[in-house]
């Protein structure tokens, strides 16, 4: 009996508890609906001023069909937000949530893929195009129109596609930072230096890495003017080509190089036999009149090379210059001096991964410091073996970032001492009509040699002809999502 | 789908020896499939149950599409993302574009100019092979009149450009048997031009700003059966051009995505000549189909066609050179 009577006491209790419950939960609905309405009135009539009913109502069928979920998850979980309109302005007081609940989708996350349901036909398909819009200014036409005005980056663009997943390669390893050139502070007489490298990913894939230098170009200056020289550049620099100093001078303040490379092919025993002192001179001539690095660029005599590196690494201490170059059979001496003077060196391999890897390996063997190694895998000019340099930088670069850190190193490449030296670079016109007016045509030849290299991996480019250089610069510049920013003071 | 190897593909074929697909054997037929090198459509006995099982095994990751009739280019094909994995196979189209504000005697010399080119390299002769036909503002009979000249001028790839459907109908009749390539699709009229294309053997380029738009387009034309498509996305900077078509050429070889698996189109005209011929460069080295620029100038064409044969040359077999002197090369081609 007393068992019966206390389960009937026990159920209406809890009958009672639940209807309590009930009351208590409705008059909590209603007093939060209450106090919504009241907040949204004053947005509502704001608004009201400045965005059409039009907008209004495309705005919610955006959130109809896009957000639900999301608003009721950051708001109040126990109000459904689309049923606060009860109250006799239908429409109006919908437009601030609509506001909102698009903001909720807009952070640029590049989430929206497979969760998001398709929008209505009737509103742009992105979701973060109206709420932009809205944002940014009192909506002036139907949004209907407006996908094509709004100027997106190219990595919202590519954050919004939804047809299939963007295929991105993430790379494990970042190429070496090498620095050129040395300020005061450091030791040298820089007023800048010019960073190389850095990048996990290949040229210009800013989609799937970070890229923090842009590509540098660098002109030349000579101790010895080469007879062979192309008539172009003679009538472009002139009388500049004999005094190597002033030359310098333009390649920085009229043409903006961000490096100098100095070619001493006169310190070669049989085209001039210049003493290492000559040499010496020359470079800190050049470094008295430019503030940017240098590159101390000598030849194929082993004997005199060393002797006039070993002097002007002396001479120069502290300075960072680059000294080009070092390859297999004769790196020691040069070594070193790099070593012992505190400079970079250039590893030069002759288009060939294996003997690239092996050298860099040699060099951080006499404990070389790796931020002073660029690599050299030799330049082929446009129609003269390009092709090899090309496919052997590009083979260089992946392997390093797929992990090989003996080949994650800067490169750079001589594209002017190799373009000038093609046929395009000299003949008129008028023995090759097919080829067009000449100096175009040798620019262009420079140009498109460099190009593909910067799109291969180079780092450093050295140029001969100062409008190479400027366009060279106007069209890397145009692969940065921001335009390059050029040298870090 | 994991990719059948020849010896799997050969059991599905008929095994006949039959050579009409242009394979001496059956298995060298199959090999050629297994390498992606050959479309199952060539054999003509093939079964259904064999297409519907090789299906998209059979079908190269990038369509190859052939332009221009009976002198033209083929384009796609490509099998691999950088040329030293094995070789890129079919060089890049290379153009310039007139427009029918153009008077007569001025689209006949740029026509003539462009037609009469011809570079001798490494024993290849070298040569531009589109010219593009655009409408802007005269009357779609004066369209028509210039596509007409240009195709009597011209042997080679037409391209014909136009808003206006029925231009585009108009000129895919006037040159059938020439395999133009229309251009361009949208999504308002990518089906209706799909069936003008397929009607009239023409390839067909659609256009959109938007990866999202072009799959739809795509898979509008595939679902009439319509494959002789080009892709033209269209973007803000050359940043986004360079990275487009890389994401477009990794897409269909590496993550199979068929609705990427197209060459590309893409019309240059920064105001620059110099840097128009700078991005038709970076087209040859990253993944173009098809590159078009305003003007003709010897001066930017004959580094561009080197950059060309440069990068498309087999890095398997190096280039040969005949050992003799100037002159041989015509004798031996009689010969």
């Amino acid at each position: 009996m007393s068992a019966l009577f206390q389960q009937m006491v026990s159920s209406v209790s809890r009958q009672i508890a639940d209807s309590i419950k009930d009351k208590l939960a409705g008059e909590l609905r209603e007093m939060l609906k209450a106090d919504i309405q009241e907040k949204l009135r004053p947005i509502s009539s704001e608004l009201r001023q400045d965005i059409t009913r039009e907008v209004a109502a495309s705005l919610l069928g955006a959130i109809n069909g896009v957000a639900p979920a999301q608003t009721v998850q950051t708001k109040a979980p126990i109000v459904s937000v689309p049923s606060v309109p009860s109250a006799p302005e239908m429409k109006a007081p919908l437009a601030p949530v609509a506001h909102r609940a698009v903001e909720v989708v807009t952070p640029s996350s590049p989430a929206p893929k497979a969760e998001v349901p398709k929008p209505p036909a009737n509103v742009p398909a992105l979701a973060p195009a109206p709420a932009k819009e809205v944002a940014s200014k009192p909506v002036a036409s139907v949004p209907a129109s407006t996908k094509k005005q709004i100027v997106r980056s190219a990595e919202q663009k590519l954050a919004a596609v939804r047809s299939f997943a963007i295929p991105k390669e993430e790379s494990s390893e970042r190429i070496q930072e090498v620095k050129l050139g040395a300020t005061r502070e450091e030791g040298g007489t820089r007023g800048r230096t010019l960073a190389l490298g850095g990048q996990n990913c290949l040229a210009f894939h800013h989609f799937e890495g970070t890229i923090p230098h842009p590509p540098a170009f660098a002109l030349e200056v000579f101790d010895t003017v080469s007879a062979k020289l192309s008539p172009v550049l003679r009538e472009t620099w002139g009388d500049l080509l004999g005094n190597p100093v002033e030359m310098a001078k333009a390649c920085v303040e009229q043409h903006g190089a961000d490096a100098i490379s100095i070619r001493l092919e006169g310190t070669h025993p049989e085209k001039g036999g210049k003493s290492p002192e000559d040499a010496l001179a020359l470079v800190r001539g050049v470094l008295n009149a430019v503030d940017v690095p240098l590159i101390i660029t000598g030849h194929s005599h082993y004997d005199a090379t060393n002797e006039v590196m070993k002097a002007i690494a002396a001479g120069c201490k502290g300075e960072r210059l680059l000294l080009n170059w070092v390859e297999g059979d004769n790196y020691r001496t040069i070594a070193g001096a790099a070593l012992a003077y505190g400079h970079c060196l250039v590893a030069q391999s002759p288009i060939d991964v294996n003997l690239a890897k092996q050298l860099n390996i040699l060099l951080t063997n006499m404990d070389l410091p790796r931020d002073r190694i660029v690599m050299d895998p030799m330049t082929g000019a446009l129609g003269y073996g390009l092709e090899y340099t090309y496919s052997v930088m590009e083979r260089i670069r992946l392997t390093g970032l797929g992990g090989d850190a003996a080949l994650t190193f800067p490169m750079i490449a001589h594209v002017g001492q190799e373009a000038w030296k093609a046929k395009e670079g000299h003949a008129p016109e008028s023995a090759f009509p097919q080829w067009g007016d000449r100096a175009k045509r040798s620019v262009l030849w420079e140009i498109q040699t460099a190009m593909p290299l910067v799109l291969s991996g180079a780092d450093l480019v050295v140029l001969y002809h100062p409008e190479s250089l400027a366009a060279l610069r106007r069209n890397v510049a145009k692969l940065f999502p921001r335009g390059a920013e050029r040298m870090e003071k | 789908m994991a990719p059948l190897s020849g010896l799997q593909i050969q059991k599905l074929l008929p095994k006949t020896n039959c050579k009409e697909c242009g394979s001496n054997t059956c298995l060298a037929f199959a090999m050629k499939l297994a390498a992606k090198k050959a479309e199952l459509s060539a054999c003509p006995y093939v079964s259904e149950e064999a297409k519907a099982e090789l299906g998209a095994a059979a079908e190269p990751p990038i369509r190859t599409v052939k332009l221009g009739a009976p002198n033209g280019i083929t384009v796609g094909g490509e099998t691999v993302m950088f040329r030293h994995e094995k070789t890129f196979v079919n060089a890049m189209g290379l153009g310039i574009s007139v427009d029918d504000t153009l008077t007569d005697d001025e689209i006949e010399r740029r026509v003539k100019a462009i037609a009469e080119y011809r570079l001798e390299r490494v024993g290849e002769e070298l040569r531009p092979n589109v010219v593009s036909v655009a409408r802007k503002n005269g009357s779609s009979a004066r369209f028509l009149a210039v596509i007409q000249r240009v195709a009597e001028l011209w042997d080679q790839v037409v391209v014909v450009r136009s808003a206006e459907v029925s231009d585009l109908r108009a000129a895919a009749e006037a040159l059938r048997g020439r395999r133009p390539l229309l251009a361009s699709a949208t999504p308002d009229t990518v089906k209706e031009l799909g069936e003008i294309a397929k009607a009239n053997e023409a390839a067909l380029a659609v256009a959109s700003d938007e990866f999202d738009e072009l799959a739809e387009m795509v898979e509008t034309l595939r679902s009439i059966d319509f494959k002789d498509i080009l892709l033209e996305l269209s973007a803000d900077t050359l940043c986004e051009h360079v990275q487009n078509n890389t994401i477009i050429r990794r897409g269909a070889l590496k993550s199979g995505i068929k609705d990427l698996g197209y060459p590309m189109l893409r019309y240059i005209d920064t105001g620059n000549a110099l840097d128009d011929a700078v991005e038709a460069g970076i087209e040859i080295v990253k993944y173009g189909g098809v590159a078009i620029l305003p003007t003709f100038d010897p001066s930017t064409f004959v580094s561009l066609l080197a950059l060309r044969q440069n990068i498309y040359t087999d890095p398997q077999k190096p280039i040969q050179v005949e050992p003799c002197l100037r002159g041989c090369l015509s004798r031996s081609v009689k010969a």
